[in-house]
């Protein structure tokens, strides 16, 4: 995120898309719903499902799914025609602007309605809402980025928000909403195949340099081409390019698109190492599985979504044998001749702040007092809650002219219903946590699609019944949930049941870039079973 | 003349117990009426402000169990003291009523009606235990006695309501103090369930409504009355701001009939709302093109922006009430047809013409002398009556006539003239409409009263006027301003506008005389029920009462539904106890202006924003910026919620 | 700014602070019991009823702001009447259960029936029989320990802007229910702000005393929100999970997995020693042999195909230290960039 949490209370307006708040980020919502409420700050909430969040929104509006380019454009067009672009702001800190202008030309109301099933005076109201309100903000998560034009998407609002001015202020910004306690952390740490802690890229010599000196290593040790990506990993493991894999606290095998493929892609690997804390879907695949630690056994660190690193401490002796997740790294490490060794988890953040730049003044003693928000390049740096003050990171906020592009599996006569998958409140990602207990599977006992009524009269479905939803790819059968969320003609399954795992069905598509699966659009049939 | 006998009512004790009749000292804190119905004497009241006790039989401590009980029964349960408080109160004066009191009873009741008036957090509480605490030191007797009897005490016949300043005055009753309290605790939607139990149309009373309650706050008595008005715009703009459909639930009557309603204005439409509620089949015949009758066509806009009125009798169509418009009853229809077609008809035309001065030069028919009434309704539909004419002279000192000026401006009139008998203190009009007059540079001619129109050529050219001074009050108190000798001047002007008056055209009566006229040309109907003496027809509204509120026009409206649907159900057309009470509290005030409520006050009230005087006066954009939600929020935080209880004995 | 004396202390606070936050600044302390830091006051308990010179009726304090030149006067006879008053009615219902109510310890209602002395209860009214069952199978609510002190209604609303709870019926009958169980979320925020025992976590019921809890403040593990909770641990399990008001960007707040998802932590699935599938089927194995055969298998393959036969996939749910590590493994043990994690899925 540009901006921390609490800055949705400055806004006049916030534009939420592609998030379900409510339920993927209940604490996020309570910010929103406190801007509605007591700030009179306005929502504008536009997402092929009906959220909860609706209710609370000045504005909704309901777009085909996969159109997200489309509409992010038609405003856009709608914005500059009104005037209600900030062009000083676009003089002084942007560039790019005059081809990305041209490029909207051709995204006239009439045009992006076509595309998106959005009426005119939809479209007008919604440019409306964002491109007169000062400061605004964007939020969105995975329903933006987990299509094939995902990359696109997030420029296309990043656009926007510069086309405004709301790059860089307070109660502005464009804000992903983070779906795992540490995925910040995670990338952050250089948990990506193209760089280093602190994005430092790989193949950069002086940056090669300075962790082969940190890691006791010659330059020439340090692979210099960027790696797999994970999405690309397991398709190389079928074509025999990856031979074994150690996965750390990941369950791919209820996770990731198309997984009757994934399981070929495993069952071709000559050696697979799990280390996890339960016998996963993916563990059992494994020839070694390495028992580690939950949050409440370790001491650490997790970054949030507003780039904010806080503490994680151990409060539970670790059960059975079970060791520390580092320990096990290190002493694999250790083994294989290179030598890890720490005296606790504090050693490990000295080591990440002295390669780190933007970590540099984040330590244990700091956070005792309260999470940091990197850049924190020194112990004096207060931390940074807002990116781009002033100016972007890279110099100017540069305009990108994309084109929409529609998904990569279309709806046919066969396969007419468009597939969208996510999570729901009780329950997180493969379910490998919540679903273990009884707490949560009281409020949330089985999984179901939601498919909207008039659908559901159409198949002759009743609430309850049970729905074979069938892609290209594969079938599941699953209990009907009628809602009005979804659009008609759209079904949205989550994805934390391992005994239904709707990514049989899902669609391996990905985005070019950023290598992101289509989860939220794929074709398929729906049939009473 | 039936003596008080004993009263503590207003916190002035007057004892007549020991004395004899003639030697009575008179109350002078409170009117208690004679007879609460026809039938029933009023033997004894106990309520917020003491007791009032007529007759001697009365058992105090009887009245006190009913008293209380009827106080716990309506605690809101929202505060410690009076949730609990009440209760221990009520089942230990029932205990004792029963025979089984306790010696320690009367001290718990003394501890317990101090503690929970002093801390109570509205006024249910605070005012609840007060007469109990009269009682308890001025009749400590008959308590002690309760007590040591160890006998049942015989039950009398009691009356009891509970009421609050505001609601009391509100013509339509809101549960002002209600809806007030769920926009303080964000709890929009309900508040505005709550105000359309009664009123179909709160955006609509919201911004026009003369209000009534906000006279009759207490807060008023602290630092400055709530803005009751504002609020209720809030909740009902949140709303239509969100666009939400409001969903309205049709619960039939045991039977239900066809009903026809003459004039879509508020008092129609609000009839409309409550017949279709009750499941009635309603027809709305309407004679301009659009509904809201006088408040659409003579409200300007920039006071009632006109899509507010449109979508509030839209919904009320929606909920499946026909709405003929452009059908004027007596000339499109006659009445007698829908009166044979139907099971009642409700007349709502409201007072729809302007009335003279009796000026010279009135009857010439100049160009540019046109009444308020037709000049605002011509502005109201986007024409200039006159685009001749540039310099007008408004004639009156109400709604009306401040409607007529500063709309002028709206029609690019540049030298817009008042013209005023009295002073401003004396001015019937709005306090704030005076305001926004005043800073929008209308010319105000105050003691000015106009003598000839002059004309030239058949147009307007002047108004010769002659000034005034203040002499004896008149019958309504106001002073009667009476001609300066020799003060006569002319006022430079092309437009007169007469907005003294309006008056009603009941041609559709066809001179019928089975339904009853005044001299003042209003329909005559039973005050309470809207009955007129033919029994299908009730009307309500201006044409019942003469020009007045827009909320007491709703009233009207409401409570002829009830009672249309009582006729339709056969039912007698019988007052209800609520009516009587009406009628009880017009003598026991429910306000005392001159109450010390001993609050620390000194909370501002939150004022809207307004567009600025010199822009705002030559457009039709609304004038008043409604309230923000924390505004608004902490608006209703300041109510006092002054509900109250009184128990009637009789 | 406004001056006033709070019991003869000069104080100079902002137009529009109440009498009890004025207090609070000069560590005046004024007794509340439905007063919280995160809602608007609501003023149900009076306890802190204060006097003001010259007004005949004693305010509450979180309700009514400060006016310049006001002297209150927080203690007195007539006060402490009014309070004991409050408490005692509260009583006259609330049953004494404190030894297997899961607040005893940390109760309000108990601090301040100790701190007034309650000793005796000359106040009676007859019990009303309450059975609403509050909607979620996560929180039980103990209706004959409710005050209804309406902060649970209170924070139902203004926090989670649901309005889930409500107060039915009138008078001495009214109690809070749930208007709309499809409404609720289990996010226990009702929960987090009861002052009693009235609402609990069904979870952890006789799990724990509150005296003997150790809470360890963490962050949790679930989605990006970043939110600070404790972990109430006792006997080396986790019993609830509670959080601090304040403190984090959820300042009190939790959703449903943040405070009712922690029993996988203590699940019997956990793995407690390394597995080796042999035969296709797993057995258990020391440190020692799944280690080396780990790192003899890595370097096997790293021999035979080169570092970039191997790749490793990270963890979004691990901390920072471990995806330090892992990352420098597979770049400097390994010597390979093929890392990843699932930020995309």
């Amino acid at each position: 995120m540009t901006n921390p949490i609490a800055d949705v209370l400055k806004s006049e307006t916030v534009l939420v898309t592609g998030t379900n708040t409510t339920e993927n980020h209940p604490i996020f919502a309570n910010y929103l719903k406190e801007a509605v409420l007591k700030h009179g700050t306005k929502i504008l909430v536009i997402d092929p499902r009906r959220i909860d969040l609706v209710d609370y929104a000045e504005l909704y509006l309901q777009p085909k799914p996969g159109t997200d380019i489309a509409w992010i454009n038609g405003l856009m067009h709608i914005i500059l025609k009104e005037g209600w672009a900030d062009q000083q702001y676009i003089d002084e800190r942007c560039e790019g602007f005059a081809e990305f202008a041209a490029n909207l030309e051709k995204f006239t109301p009439e045009y992006v309605s076509g595309i998106t099933g959005l009426t005119e005076a939809e479209l007008r109201a919604a440019a409306k809402l964002y491109g007169q309100a000062a400061p605004a903000s964007i939020l969105y998560a995975m329903g933006i980025t987990q299509h094939t034009s995902g990359t696109d998407n997030v420029k296309s609002l990043g656009n926007l928000a510069m086309l405004c001015g709301n790059m860089g202020v307070a109660g502005g910004g464009v804000n992903p909403l983070r779906g795992q306690n540490n995925v910040q952390g995670a990338c952050d740490m250089g948990g990506l195949p193209n760089v280093y802690t602190g994005y430092q890229k790989v193949d950069v010599d002086e940056v090669r340099e300075k962790f082969a000196k940190a890691w006791g290593l010659k330059a020439d040790d340090l692979d210099a081409a960027p790696g797999l990506k994970l999405t690309e990993m397991f398709p190389a493991a079928a074509d025999g390019k990856i031979k074994a894999m150690y996965i750390m606290g990941e369950n791919p095998l209820v996770s990731d698109p198309d997984l009757t493929h994934i399981e070929h892609c495993v069952e071709a690997l000559d050696f697979f190492v799990v280390q996890d804390i339960f016998l996963t879907e993916t563990a059992q695949m494994a020839d070694v599985v390495l028992p580690g630690v939950s949050f409440a056994e370790k001491d650490g660190t997790f970054v949030n979504s507003e780039r904010l690193v806080q503490r994680v401490r151990k409060a539970l002796t670790i059960p059975g044998e079970a060791r520390a997740d580092s320990e096990i790294i290190a002493e694999i490490a250790t083994r294989m001749g290179y030598e890890m060794k720490y005296k606790d988890a504090a050693a490990i953040m000295k080591e990440i702040n002295d390669v780190t730049p933007s970590y540099g003044g984040i330590t244990y003693e700091r956070l005792e007092n309260g999470g940091l928000a990197w850049p924190c390049p020194d112990v004096e740096h207060p931390g940074t809650p807002i990116l781009h003050v002033d100016k972007f990171a890279r110099g100017k906020g540069l305009f990108f002219a994309i084109d929409h592009q529609p998904p990569a599996e279309l709806c046919d006569k066969e396969y007419p219903f468009v597939l969208s998958t996510g999570r729901v409140l009780s329950h997180f990602h493969t379910g490998t946590m919540t679903r273990k207990g009884e707490g949560l599977n009281k409020v949330h006992p089985e999984v179901k699609a939601e498919i909207n009524p008039e659908d559901a009269a159409r198949l002759g479905v009743v609430e309850g019944d049970l729905l074979k939803i069938t892609s290209r790819r594969g079938a599941i059968e699953v209990k009907a949930m009628l809602s009005d969320r979804p659009a008609s003609g759209v079904v949205f399954v989550p994805f934390h049941f391992h005994e239904v795992a709707v990514n049989r069905l899902t669609n391996a598509a990905l985005d070019p870039v950023a290598k992101i699966p289509e989860y939220k659009v794929c074709a398929i049939k729906v049939e009473k079973a | 003349m039936a003596e008080i006998l004993f009263s503590s009512w207003g916190g002035e004790v007057v004892d007549n117990r020991q004395k004899d009749g003639q030697d009575f000292e008179p109350v002078n804190t409170v009117d208690l009426p004679e007879y609460f119905r026809q039938d029933e004497a009023v033997k004894a009241l106990m309520g917020w402000y003491g007791i009032v006790i007529r007759d001697p039989e009365t058992d105090i401590v009887d009245l006190s169990r009913v008293y209380i009980q009827e106080v716990q029964n309506k605690s809101c349960g929202k505060c410690f003291l009076c949730r609990i408080g009440t209760r221990v109160m009520a089942e230990t004066l029932e205990r004792i009523c029963n025979g089984q009191g306790k010696s320690e009873d009367l001290e718990i009741l003394k501890r317990l009606a101090d503690s929970i008036r002093e801390s109570s957090k509205c006024n249910i509480g605070q005012s609840g235990p007060l007469p109990i605490i009269d009682a308890l030191e001025h009749f400590a007797d008959d308590f002690a006695a309760a007590v040591n009897a160890k006998k049942s005490v015989t039950p009398g016949t009691y009356h009891a309501k509970l009421t609050a300043p505001c609601m009391d005055a509100c013509p339509i009753h809101l549960d002002i103090p209600n809806y007030v309290e769920c926009i303080k605790e964000g709890r929009f939607a309900e508040s505005l369930d709550i105000i359309r139990e009664k009123l179909p149309l709160p955006g609509v009373v919201g911004r026009v409504c003369v209000r009534p309650c906000e006279e009759h706050c207490r807060r008023m008595n602290l630092d400055a009355p709530i803005s009751i008005k504002f609020l209720k715009r809030f909740v009902a703009d949140y709303e239509l701001g969100k666009g939400k459909e409001p969903e309205f639930t049709i619960t039939p009557s045991e039977k239900t009939g066809k009903v026809a309603i003459v004039g879509a204005g508020p008092s129609g439409a609000t009839c409309a709302f409550h017949l279709r509620k009750m499941g009635h089949e309603v027809t709305v015949y309407e004679r301009f093109n659009e509904p809201g009758g006088m408040s659409a066509m003579g409200i300007p806009d920039y006071r009632l922006p006109r899509p507010i009125l449109r979508e509030e009798v839209d919904r009320i169509e929606r909920m499946g009430v026909t709405f003929n418009y452009g059908t004027t009853v007596g000339k499109d229809i006659k009445l007698s047809q829908l009166e044979a077609e139907n099971d009642a008809v409700f007349i709502a035309i409201g007072a729809q013409m302007g009335t003279t001065m009796g000026v010279e030069g009135e009857e010439e028919n100049y160009a540019g002398y046109i009444s308020g009434v037709q000049y605002l309704l011509d502005i109201n539909q986007g024409r200039d009556p006159y685009p001749e004419g540039k310099k007008v002279a408004v004639i009156g000192g109400g709604n009306v006539a401040i409607d007529c000026v500063r709309c002028s401006f709206r029609v690019a009139k540049d030298d817009v003239n008042l013209i005023y008998r009295r002073t401003k203190n004396e001015m019937p009009a709005d306090d704030v409409e005076i305001h926004d007059a005043e800073e929008e540079k209308v010319n105000f001619h105050y003691l000015t009263h106009p003598v000839k129109i002059l004309a030239e050529n058949g147009k307007v050219v002047g108004l010769r006027c002659v000034k005034m001074e203040l002499g004896e009050p008149d019958e309504s108190g106001r002073r009667r301003p009476q001609p300066i000798e020799g003060s006569e001047f002319v006022i430079d002007c092309d437009i007169v506008v007469p907005a003294i008056g309006q008056t009603m055209d009941l041609s559709l009566l066809e001179g019928r005389e089975d339904v009853k006229t005044t001299r003042w040309k209003t329909i005559v109907v039973d005050e309470v029920t809207k009955q007129s003496d033919q029994p299908k027809i009730f009307s309500g509204g201006d044409c019942e009462t003469g020009p007045g509120a827009l909320i007491t026009a709703c009233a009207g409206g409401r409570t002829a539904a009830f009672n249309i649907d009582k006729l339709i159900n056969g039912q007698p057309l019988d007052y209800s106890e609520d009516d009587y009470f009406d009628k009880f509290f017009s003598k026991v005030k429910v306000f005392d202006p001159a109450e010390d409520i001993g609050f620390l006050g000194g909370r501002e009230r939150k004022e809207l924003k307004m567009l600025d005087p010199d822009t705002r006066k030559f457009s039709n954009a609304e004038v008043e910026q409604g309230f923000s939600i924390n505004d608004a929020m902490a608006e209703a935080d300041r109510c006092l919620r002054c509900y109250r209880v009184a128990t009637v004995k009789v | 700014m406004v001056t006033l004396t709070i019991d003869g202390k000069e104080v100079t606070v902002p137009q529009g602070t109440t009498i009890l936050e004025a207090a609070r600044s000069v560590d005046i302390r004024i007794p509340t019991l439905c007063y919280h830091d995160r809602l608007n006051p609501i003023g149900s308990c009076r306890m802190c009823v204060v006097e003001i010179e010259g007004y005949t009726h004693p305010m509450a304090a979180c309700t009514t702001p400060v006016d310049d030149g006001i002297e209150v006067v927080t203690s007195s006879e007539r006060l402490t009447r009014i309070r004991q008053d409050s408490l005692k009615l509260i009583l006259v219902n609330h049953p004494l259960d404190c030894p297997v109510c899961d607040k005893g310890g940390e109760c309000l209602l108990q601090d301040l029936t100790f701190e007034f002395g309650i000793d005796q209860l000359e106040y009676q009214a007859a019990k009303v029989e309450r059975d609403s069952q509050y909607a979620s199978p996560l929180i039980r609510y103990w209706p004959d320990r409710c005050i209804m002190c309406l902060r649970c209604v209170t924070a139902c609303q203004e926090i989670k802007g649901i309005g889930a709870i409500s107060i039915a019926g009138d008078g001495y009958g009214a109690q809070v229910v749930t208007v709309d169980a499809d409404k609720c979320q289990s996010c226990g925020e009702c929960l987090q702000v009861c002052p009693t025992g009235a609402l609990t976590e069904d979870l952890s019921r006789y799990k724990g005393r509150t005296w003997l809890i150790e809470r360890v403040p963490t962050t949790c593990t679930y989605c990006g929100c970043g939110c600070q909770l404790e972990l109430n641990v006792q006997n080396d399990r986790i019993i609830a999970v509670t959080t601090k008001d304040g403190v984090g960007i959820n300042k009190g707040s939790l959703c449903v997995k943040g405070r009712f998802g922690y029993e996988f932590v203590n699940s019997d699935e956990r793995l407690t020693k390394p597995l080796i599938k042999r035969d296709g089927k797993f057995e258990e194995a020391s440190w020692d042999e799944a280690l080396d055969l780990v790192a003899e298998k890595f370097s096997a393959i790293k021999g035979e195909y080169g570092p970039g036969a191997i790749g490793g996939l990270t963890s979004a749910r691990c901390t920072n230290e471990e995806n330090y590590l892992f990352q420098k493994f597979m770049r400097a043990a390994i010597g390979t960039n093929n890392v990843d994690h699932c930020a995309r899925l």
